[in-house]
Parts: structure tokens; sequence; C-alpha cells
């Protein structure tokens, strides 16, 4: 696992062959000499396997060459090579690092619809939460998951198998912004948050480690039964409405990455996972124990 | 190199141990072969000899293949759709040509925008029609205009307001301004014209035009792919007509692409083992002003052709790079226009650049 690593020890993979380990439920070969990445990597990852197979991603995250980087640094984001996005101030290293790892997954990973919703699991039952930035998925998720004993399978990509029957599980950190950092930290370890980075094209963020028995369950799928869609508002009364399957499923297509790249596989899926479940649309206002018992009593 | 076992000989990846199998993905995906490799591992029935944790990635490229000449085939029809009323029949180049062609190096392939082909006289008709029918060009600085319209061989890049995908018009194969000229009449007298009556290149012509794209251009992004388009087209072409690559020969005397034909052919030599005649490279060479020079050139474009992305970083790469998109720039320009473009791009562009770009937020 990376955390019998010691610190030096990871540093030095890191900058010379690359380490490989598993990420989600995807595997990752990352090679990077910037020591945000490190420790970032050794409080998000430490519960996370080492790998000795081929990896799926094999990705560098470093200091943009040039110049400019006696000035201004930036920090770049290679896949194999190619350079998707244009680089970023450099304290950011490590949000590009997860938000490069969830590009390498939208973009490649075609076996799955991938929705971009916060996903769940209780009893073997999943609870998809799609939601627009600001929604507060990220947070409803967390305290499901902290507080409420769900396991989370997704704080960002819901892999649905193109059966429209099994959640594919991807284990990873949960990005938090903004207010929601410190609102999190009030139920949760703060030593399993990275550091706050301020003025990214998010606001603030900070990534949460997830739990290490949600980490070692990255390959056991979950039966969805629920869409909710949720939607943090201050000062109103948390109230939940039915919603039509039809509505739900124009909603989920416009949230899915690869609805368009998947043509008729993708309708099928959407439509048999439609079969299953309840949608519902869930105004919430910041009371986490009212929204646990909410959707606890959705599944029974 | 594994990719490059795999392209010249697929049937030897049955023997391949699974850090081979490690090294071909990263090589696949760093050329963006990833589709194109399934298709030959495919045709080949030798799929099932990647491992199983590695499959997906070129299942998964196969999908997003099929949906881009999905959206490619329909595109080319709403083309069709707006030139066809006003008499207007354009000839599709490069990667929609090849789909059109059902050649085989399409298979697997992506690309960007749509190119094609319509001569000088139609081409303020063919821009307002585009126009017209929902196509929108991108905001340019005058600079940009300037080098689009009066030295290049296109108009500025548009985009089709329904559906994302851009297009690009050429009223010539290469710059109006550049050292290499073309008579584009010698083209058009040598479309080839499918059933339903869409035009793309002549056999002869592709390979040309597709060579010469990736020798001009300063660019390599894709120089490795670009380079196995040609490959395979020559193959194919060649099993129907064992004589095409004289045929390719002549075209290129014809045409005044002989340096072109040169290097591709050398190249093809040095990466795929093409196998050439003696006499048809010594012939090549004799047309060559100076041989010394092309052969420093070829050693270049070895250089930064390389699908070993682990040498990138190297400075005799960059070094490499960097004269050939001197060397492009030479191609393509007159020294007088050449100067103050380059002075141009280097020192106010950037500054004006902030007014037109902002940061693409989705793609984070």
């Amino acid at each position: 696992m990376v955390q019998d690593l010691s610190f030096s020890d990871l540093s030095l993979c890191l900058k010379t062959e690359g380490l490989s380990f598993r990420a989600g439920c995807f595997t990752v070969k990352l090679h990077s000499d910037i020591a945000n990445v490190v420790s970032g990597l050794s409080t998000l990852y430490s519960d996370s396997e080492i790998i000795t197979e081929p990896c799926d991603f094999t990705i560098t995250v470093e200091k943009k060459a040039g110049l400019r980087q006696y000035i201004k640094p930036q920090v770049q984001f290679y896949f194999n090579g190619i350079e998707p996005f244009t680089p970023l101030p450099y304290g950011q290293a490590l949000p590009l690092f997860e938000w490069g790892l969830n590009w390498c997954v939208t973009n490649h990973c075609h076996q799955y619809l991938i929705i971009h919703a916060a996903v769940v699991e209780k009893n073997g039952l999943a609870l998809i939460m799609p939601g627009q930035p600001g929604s507060g998925k990220s947070t409803l998720c967390a305290a499901l998951v902290e507080v409420g004993g769900w396991r989370l399978l997704s704080d960002e990509l819901t892999m649905v198998h193109l059966d429209g029957k099994k959640i594919q599980p991807n284990p990873r950190p949960t990005s938090l912004k903004n207010q929601s950092i410190d609102f999190v930290k009030s139920f949760t370890s703060a030593e399993r948050f990275t550091p706050t980075v301020h003025d990214t094209l998010k606001g603030s963020v900070a990534h949460l480690k997830p739990l290490s028995i949600n980490v070692d369950q990255f390959n056991k799928t979950a039966a969805p039964v629920l869409i909710v869609y949720p939607k943090y508002e201050q000062g109103v009364d948390s109230t939940l409405t039915e919603l039509s399957k039809g509505d739900s499923f124009l909603r989920l297509a416009d949230h899915s990455f690869n609805y368009s790249i998947l043509g008729a596989a993708g309708f099928d899926a959407l439509s048999k996972l439609h079969d299953k479940v309840g949608c519902y649309e869930f105004h919430y206002n910041g009371d986490i124990v009212q929204a646990i018992a909410t959707m606890d009593s959705l599944l029974y | 190199m594994p990719i490059i076992i795999l392209l010249c000989h697929p049937q030897k990846v049955k023997k391949w141990e699974t850090h081979q199998w490690d090294e071909l993905l990263q090589q696949a995906y760093s050329t963006g072969l990833v589709g194109r490799i399934y298709s030959i591992l495919s045709n080949a029935e030798l799929f099932a000899f990647v491992p199983d944790l590695l499959q997906w990635h070129f299942t998964s490229a196969h999908t997003v293949f099929l949906a881009h000449k999905h959206d490619v085939l329909s595109e080319i029809g709403y083309i069709e759709k707006a030139l066809k009323p006003a008499g207007i029949h354009p000839v599709f180049l490069k990667g929609s040509a090849y789909i059109l062609a059902g050649a085989k190096c399409s298979q697997g392939r992506l690309f960007a925008d749509i190119d094609i082909f319509v001569s000088k006289k139609e081409l303020p008709a063919t821009e307002e029609i585009l126009r017209w029918s929902g196509w929108a060009g991108k905001k340019m600085d005058k600079h940009d205009e300037k080098y689009y319209r009066d030295w290049m061989h296109e108009i500025p890049p548009m985009t089709n307001t329904r559906t994302g995908m851009t297009i690009d018009v050429h009223h010539n194969l290469v710059p109006v301004v550049s050292r290499m000229r073309l008579n584009s009449e010698k083209i058009f007298s040598n479309v080839m014209i499918d059933n339903k009556g869409v035009k793309t290149l002549s056999a002869e012509d592709k390979v040309l035009h597709s060579a010469a794209h990736l020798l001009l251009d300063g660019e390599f992004n894709h120089g490795f792919r670009d380079l196995h388009d040609v490959y395979l087209l020559i193959v194919e072409y060649t099993a129907k007509d064992p004589i095409f690559l004289s045929r390719l020969q002549q075209r290129s005397i014809d045409l005044g692409f002989e340096l072109i034909f040169f290097y591709c052919l050398k190249l093809q030599c040095y990466f795929f083992a093409l196998s050439v005649e003696d006499n048809l490279l010594v012939e090549c060479e004799k047309r060559l002003k100076s041989v010394v020079i092309s052969r420093q050139i070829l050693k270049l474009f070895i250089k930064v052709l390389s699908p070993n992305i682990t040498n990138h970083g190297s400075q005799s790469y960059k070094n490499a790079l960097f004269l050939l998109f001197l060397r492009a720039h030479w191609l393509k320009m007159p020294t007088h226009i050449l100067l103050p473009h380059l002075l141009y791009k280097s020192f106010v562009a950037p500054f004006n650049r902030r007014k037109f770009d902002t940061i693409d937020e989705s793609k984070v």
C-alpha cells in the first residue's frame, strides 16, 4: 500500500520510475517532482494498493519549462505525453492531477455510461445524485458517507454498466469547494483533508480522502434504485418531490459525458436504468441529519 | 518498439508479454492510434491476445471512432446539401476523404475538422452559402484574417453552429504564397467521383497531399499517425496496382512534389520497412537539389516523427522540432512576408490573444 512507503521513498519513486497505484477502480502510473503532489498523494491515496501490472493511465504532473518558471511558475498535466489542458498556476498541482484523472476517465472509458453525479450505496442499493456545480451534491454525498453509513461509490462520476443494472464504484477523493470545505470538516476528521487551494477555476478547493473500507470495495457493484436531484437552498424547508421518469431521463442524458458517443447503447442503458429507479427532486437546507433520514426512508 | 512491430507484423503479438502490451498502450495513446490498433487486431483476429485488463482501452476507442464516423458522414451530407443547389461539388480531403473512399487508414482514425477543396472561382459563393446555411467563422484579429485570406490555401475555419463541427475550405493544397507552387487545376482534372457523386482526390494525389501536409507543416502532434496513414494508403493502392509507386513518382514530378515524394518514401522505408525498388530511390535522389541537405533534413524528420515519447524532453528533439518549424515557415512564405509574420506572432499576438481567448473551463 502507498502508506507503507516513507515520504522520501514516495517522493523518490514519483521522481524516478513513477508510482503505479490504484485510484478508484482504475490504475495510474504517476510521475511528478512536485512536493504538493507527493504530500497530497500520501494524504489521499495512503490506503491504495501499489500495482505491478500494466496501468490504465500514464500521467506526468510537472513544472512547465520555459522562462516563465522563474517569474510565475506553472504546472502542466501530461497524459502519455499529450497536454490536454492549458497549464495552471504551480500551487494548483494536486487539484490539476485530480481533475486530469477525471478527464482521463470521462474521455476514455466508454464501456460505461458516465454521468456527472455522486453515487452512494447501502444494502447493495445505489442512490445517484446528479447535480450542477453548486447544487450541494458533494456535500450531501460526504454527509451520507461520513455520518449516514452509506458507502461511497463516487462523488463525481457515476459509471453505469451498459445493461443499466449495475453501478461500477470508483471510490476516489471527494472534491469540496468554498464553504462546503469547512462545513464537511465540522463532521469529519481534518487530517483526511488536503490543504485548501485558493483561486482555482472552481474557487477554493480541498480534497477529502475516502474511507479505507470504501476504497477496498472498488469492485463491488451496486444496483441503482434511486435518482435524487439535490438542490441546496439556505433557509428553506427541506422538501422531496417525485419526478417523472421521462423528466429524469432527459436530465440524466444532459448530465452524462458520453451519451452521444454511445449512441443507441447509451439510450438503452438510460432506459433500463429508469425501469428500476424512483426519481426525486430534493431541496435541502443543509440540515444533514434530516437529509440522511430522508434518504434512508426512501430505501425502505 | 512495440507499436512499430504491431503496425508492421501484427502476428508477432501472439508471443508478447505483458510489459510489451503496457508499452504499446502508452505509445498508442501518445500517437492517437488506439482505435486504429483495435481495427488492425480485430481484422487479423488477434484481439484475444490483448491482456484482459487492457482490452477496454481499445474497444472504447473503437466506440468513439464509430460515433465519430457517424457524425462525419452526416456532416458531409449537410455540406453536400448546402452546396449542391449552387452547383458546387467540393472535393473532400484527408480524414473525411478516407472515410468516403472506405480506405483502410480511415479505420479508428479521429480528426478535428472536415477539409473541403473548391476552385478559387467558387470560393466566394461557397463561403457565402455556408454562412447562410448555419456555419459561422471564428473571431480573428486583422493579422490572422490577412494570413488566411491573402497568403494561405484556405479561408479561416468555420463552425457548423448546429453540430459544432469545423470545416476548412481550401482553394489550393499548399499556401498560395509558398515556395512550392501548385496549379490547382491539375488536381481538379484528376479527382475521383464515387457512385453518389461525391468527390475525393485521385489515389496518387491522396498520398501526395497527405505526405505534403505532414512534411510542409511545422507541427507534428499527429505526425506518426499521419505517416502511418500514408503507409496504409500506399500498401492498399499497391495491392490493387503493382506499379502504383512508379505512378506516384510520375505524378510527383508532374506536380513539382519530387522533394516530398523523396522524404515520404525514405520515411516509409525507415519506419515501416516499406519495400521500394532501389532504382526508384536512386531516381528520386537524382532529382534533389542537394542530397547532403536533404539527408540532414530527413534525420530531423526521423527524430520528430518517432513514436518514442521518452526522448521528447531531450534537447536534440527540441532542436529538430525548431529547425523543422523554421523550415516549414521558410517554405510557406517568402521572406518579406515571413519576417513580419513571425515578429507579429511572437510579440504582438500574445497580448492580443487575451482579448479573444478565455480559458476553456469545461475541459477541466
